[in-house]
């Protein structure tokens, strides 16, 4: 209370310093006068009095000083002058104030900027009430973790063992990436989000319209076809209509009743927007049937009351879930090997552990390529900074004559350095603040749920950045500035060698080197882009279509049955079936197929391995171009028979240096190995895990449960396209077929390495500019330094040819040396790109070669300008200069 | 008169005499000086580069109000005054000052 007060008081004082710095000398002079009255009156005379006088009050300025201290203390003022000072010196250069800001700023923007979007991913809450109580709940099984771990079973029992007014809830979906959980709303593909009713109670989300999910509405068996309509669909495709609660929206043509329309504050609980939210047991209501919960799948989340620790809830669910997954009759999910560990973590956008680690490599990338734009950009403004420096060598000479310590001329030179990083960072701030969003969008690649926007986080980010960098380009300036004698920089000569140049120079090696870094990380990533448009996989990627055929809900698992085992017995059998691949699983499906455990005759249990099983039609190796290696093609007649086909990497593995051909294993069923394919990826791993997967091809028709078959055709072939529409339309007439060409499926997989590439390129053409400048700032200092000695060469004969020799060597070493570290950091990190080279080898030397002859060219234009100034000097001007 | 070298204050003393010598009424700086002295019997003697820092503080403080008035022959001059505050601060370093001088006086007597 006080101390506020003061502090206030301090203020108003703060605010009038100058008045209250002229009544404090009017009141001392005031009790001047009546001190020398004073004097006067008792004895002694006029001259002598009024010097008694100055001597009982001795030295005013310094008491006035004294008075002022008690308000303003001196450090603080003494900054204020280093800031006044720092900005005037600014405003002298204008040009170079701005110049610096903006490559420094835009640097610190893009580093904020990507550091804004790991922020509202990772770091914050979820935007809901009270974040603090609200725990997302994740197992920790063989050592990996996961959410979307619950099975309906068990979030039901753990929710009944929760203590009094802790609240669990269940969610499915709600990151959007699962196929199989988006809907249709006419023809609109929506992301849906399946919760249990109690969401929007437990975490505290008011309705903007109608109300919440009702218990009653989630029933397992008898659920209510109702919907929550996200604020953005409301006003997006239904114009914001307030009479929207209580109408029928059609979701994959089944009618749901909207019961309200979630806030505009909240679209979900990830980085991607939600669009709808559907109670959990409406899943069975549409045609989800390779989506359920019985085996997992649901993630959850509990509300903590302010009276139960985290740990009571975490030890409550932990031991609900280990008691089902260890008695095995009393789950349907039966016994699971590893003991489970119930984890409870804050809320955040993107918790998923698993894509978590990948995610965190991505930003570490992006991180560090935009922090070495930032090292680049400081080492600049270093470089500029030790030229000032140089330039004002006599200025400082000056003030440290006069009694300035080295200390406090360091610190307003940091003061300088500091005005320049702080409005950087102002600037740096704005730009992640209309830039993140837009990166989080981009890299999203789907709208998102809320604006990324920078919060406290960021600016204590921006702020700690913003010291960094000031320390990092005017500390060293700074003290290298005020090492020199005095008197020499009184003289204001250094003689013809004496320029320290060493600094500059090493600020020069490191940028070279940096560069080198970001323009290698660049170059690798375009060229591994681009390779993966032609990636050779193997099999025919290009001018091949995909079909694939989805049933409604109405039909159960029996009726699906009939309808895959129908529709691939009329495909198989038509007249085009040599023209059509059969399969169950298309190319670049995603994570990984059905496997077979396999094992070689005489093998035990316990030593077999894991093979990806297909079933295909014959007509599959024909449509993708798979060649046969040895052994003859499937044949129609061969289902049934226990014969399959195996690719090349299976054959290396199982029979190494023999023939595969005739060899026998058993893999769910004894089976017999008729050929062997040549390897096509067609999971689209191999740049990754350096070849293809052992494969196994059975005919179609030999699991017991009959998968949905999938369609593969050579582009063009509409007639045979709409033919097999017809057919399962003939069989089911609300089959719904989607025909998307492969290309497009691999596309979408390499989406992410092409933003990388771009991303990193942006940042490499940033560092070779910024670059270019550091080299042309090195060699025009270099040049204005050596003048004098220029024309002393040149009037002793030197031609242009000698003087720009002499001008490059001086800084070739550093150059040269950035370049080596430059390059054996490369080597490094070329290797870890290695997932987004598409099989380009990490030691390329056309792309190495590529980075130094746009080095090469960007440093000769740098290095030309101020070289050829030099030729230009006339050694009768440059003698004469006193600068020099 | 010639006045002999100032007297050490004991530390802490010279804002309770200035706050003292304040609440007898307004006055200026110059009368803080004046009237410590004659009070004293020229024994404190308050210098200028003590006395205005301290008037700093308590003004700082809150202690002190300070007002531009007119001295007795006409100049303007900045009459300081006791705030409630500063009223209640008097008697509250008043009272420990006592206690000090008292413990002294106890400490000083057994001897």
């Amino acid at each position: 209370m006080n101390a506020v007060a003061r502090l206030l008081r301090r203020l108003r004082y703060l605010l009038r310093l100058r008045s209250r710095d002229a009544e404090l000398a009017e009141e001392l002079e005031f009790h001047r006068e009546l001190k020398l009255r004073e004097l006067r009156a008792t004895d002694t005379g006029a001259d002598e009095a009024s010097s008694a006088t100055r001597r009982a009050m001795g030295n005013v300025t310094l008491m006035r000083e004294d008075a002022r201290a008690v308000w303003v203390r001196p450090w603080l003022e003494s900054a204020m002058q280093d800031l006044a000072y720092a900005f005037r010196g600014l405003r002298r250069q204008p040009r170079f104030a701005a110049a610096a800001i903006a490559t420094l700023g835009i640097a610190i923007g893009v580093n904020a900027s990507v550091f804004t979007t790991f922020n509202s991913t990772f770091l914050r809450a979820w935007p809901v009430a009270d974040p603090a109580t609200l725990y997302q709940v994740s197992t920790i099984r063989n050592g990996r973790e996961r959410i979307s771990d619950f099975s309906l079973e068990e979030y039901r029992a753990s929710a009944e063992k929760l203590p009094p007014g802790a609240e669990l809830v269940a969610m499915a979906c709600t990151e959007g990436f699962y196929p199989g959980c988006d809907v249709r709303l006419d023809d609109a593909l929506l992301r849906p989000a399946y919760v249990s009713a109690n969401a929007f109670h437990a975490l505290r989300v008011g309705m903007a319209r109608g109300q919440a999910f009702f218990p009653e509405q989630d029933r397992q068996g008898a659920p209510d076809a109702v919907a929550i309509l996200g604020y953005a669909l409301w006003q997006r495709k239904f114009a914001g209509d307030p009479a929207m609660v209580g109408r029928q929206v059609r979701l994959d043509g089944i009618p749901f009743t909207v019961v309200g329309v979630a806030p505009a504050g909240f679209a979900g609980t990830s980085i991607i927007r939600t669009d709808i939210w559907l109670p959990l047991a409406s899943l069975s209501l549409l045609r989800k049937r390779d989506v359920n919960w019985r085996n997992g799948g649901l993630q959850l989340v509990v509300r903590g009351t302010a009276g139960t620790s985290p740990q009571d809830l975490r030890g409550g669910i932990e031991s609900v879930i280990r008691g089902m997954r260890t008695r095995q009759p009393a789950s349907a999910r039966g016994a699971m090997e590893g003991t489970t560990t119930v984890r409870l973590s804050p809320t955040s956008l993107d918790p998923n552990p698993v894509k978590r680690l990948m995610a965190y490599a991505l930003y570490g990338l992006m991180f560090v390529g935009s922090g070495l734009v930032i090292l680049l950009a400081c080492a600049n403004l270093a470089s500029l900074h030790l030229a000032r420096a140089a330039a004002r060598a006599r200025e400082i000479a000056v003030r440290a004559s006069i009694g300035a310590s080295r200390a406090r001329i360091v610190r307003q030179l940091l003061t300088e350095g500091f005005v320049l990083a702080g409005a950087a960072s102002a600037l740096g701030l704005v730009v992640a603040w209309l830039a993140s969003s837009q990166l989080l969008a981009w890299m999203a690649d789907a709208p998102l749920s809320g604006d990324s926007l920078p919060d406290i986080t960021v600016f204590g980010y921006a702020v700690v950045l913003a010291f960094g960098t000031c320390l990092a380009f005017s500390l060293a300036p700074a003290l290298q500035a005020t090492r020199r004698s005095m008197g020499d920089g009184l003289r204001g000569r250094y003689g013809f060698a004496g320029v320290n140049l060493s600094l500059r120079q090493k600020f020069l090696g490191a940028q070279v080197a940096v560069s080198v870094i970001v323009l290698c990380g660049a170059v690798f990533l375009v060229r591994g882009a681009a390779r993966a448009a032609t990636y050779d996989f193997g099999f025919g990627v290009a001018d091949v279509s995909a079909i694939n055929v989805t049933l409604p809900a109405t039909q159960d698992s029996m009726q699906s049955q009939a309808f895959a085992r129908a529709l691939t017995t009329a495909v198989a059998t038509s007249a085009s079936r040599q023209f059509v691949g059969i399969t169950t699983r298309l190319p670049f499906e995603g994570g990984q197929g059905h496997v077979e455990l396999l094992l070689r005759p005489g093998q035990d249990s316990a030593s077999g391995s894991y093979v990806q099983t297909l079933a295909v039609s014959p007509g599959y190796f024909d449509v993708l171009h798979v060649r046969l290696a040895a052994g003859r093609a499937l044949a129609e007649a061969d289902a049934g028979r226990g014969v399959v086909l195996i690719n090349e990497a299976l054959a290396r593995k199982l029979w190494p240096g023999t023939v595969a051909v005739g060899q026998a294993f058993i893999a769910g069923t004894p089976r017999e190995v008729i050929g062997v394919v040549r390897d096509a990826d067609t999971d689209g791993v191999a740049p990754q895990e350096g070849s293809a997967r052992p494969m196994i091809y059975e005919p179609l028709g030999e699991a017991r449960v009959a998968p949905m078959p999938s369609f593969l055709v050579r582009s063009g072939a509409e007639r045979l396209i709409a033919d097999i529409g017809e057919v399962a339309r003939r069989l089911v007439p609300e089959a719904r077929v989607t025909v998307e060409t492969l290309s497009r499926r691999l596309g979408r997989r390499q989406d992410e390495g092409r933003r990388l590439a771009l991303l990193v390129a942006s940042l490499g053409v940033t560092a070779l500019i910024l670059v270019s400048i550091g080299v042309f700032g090195v060699f025009a200092y270099v040049v204005q330094q050596r003048t004098r000695e220029i024309g002393i060469r040149m009037a002793l004969g030197a031609r242009g040819g000698d003087v720009v020799r002499v001008i490059i060597a001086s800084s070739a070493r550093p150059m040269l040396i950035g370049l080596g570290l430059g390059f054996l950091a490369s080597l490094a990190e070329t290797r870890l790109l290695r997932w987004y080279l598409w099989g380009l080898s990490p030691l390329d030397p056309v792309s190495y070669v590529g980075v130094v002859v746009v080095l090469a060219v960007a440093a000769l234009i740098a290095v030309w300008l101020p070289a050829r100034r030099a030729t230009r000097i006339d050694p009768v001007v440059a003698l004469r200069t006193d600068d020099g | 008169m010639k006045s002999g070298p100032p007297q050490d204050l004991l530390p802490g003393t010279l804002d309770l005499l200035v706050l003292k010598t304040v609440a007898r009424g307004a006055v200026h700086g110059y009368g803080i000086a004046q009237q410590l002295r004659l009070l004293s019997g020229d024994v404190l003697q308050v210098g200028e580069s003590s006395l205005y820092p301290a008037l700093q503080r308590l003004l700082l403080n809150g202690y002190l109000r300070a007002e531009w008035g007119s001295s007795e022959n006409n100049r303007r001059a900045r009459f300081y005054s006791l705030t409630p505050a500063g009223r209640k601060q008097l008697v509250s370093e008043r009272g420990e000052f006592e206690r000090m001088v008292g413990a002294i006086q106890r400490v000083l007597a057994t001897a």
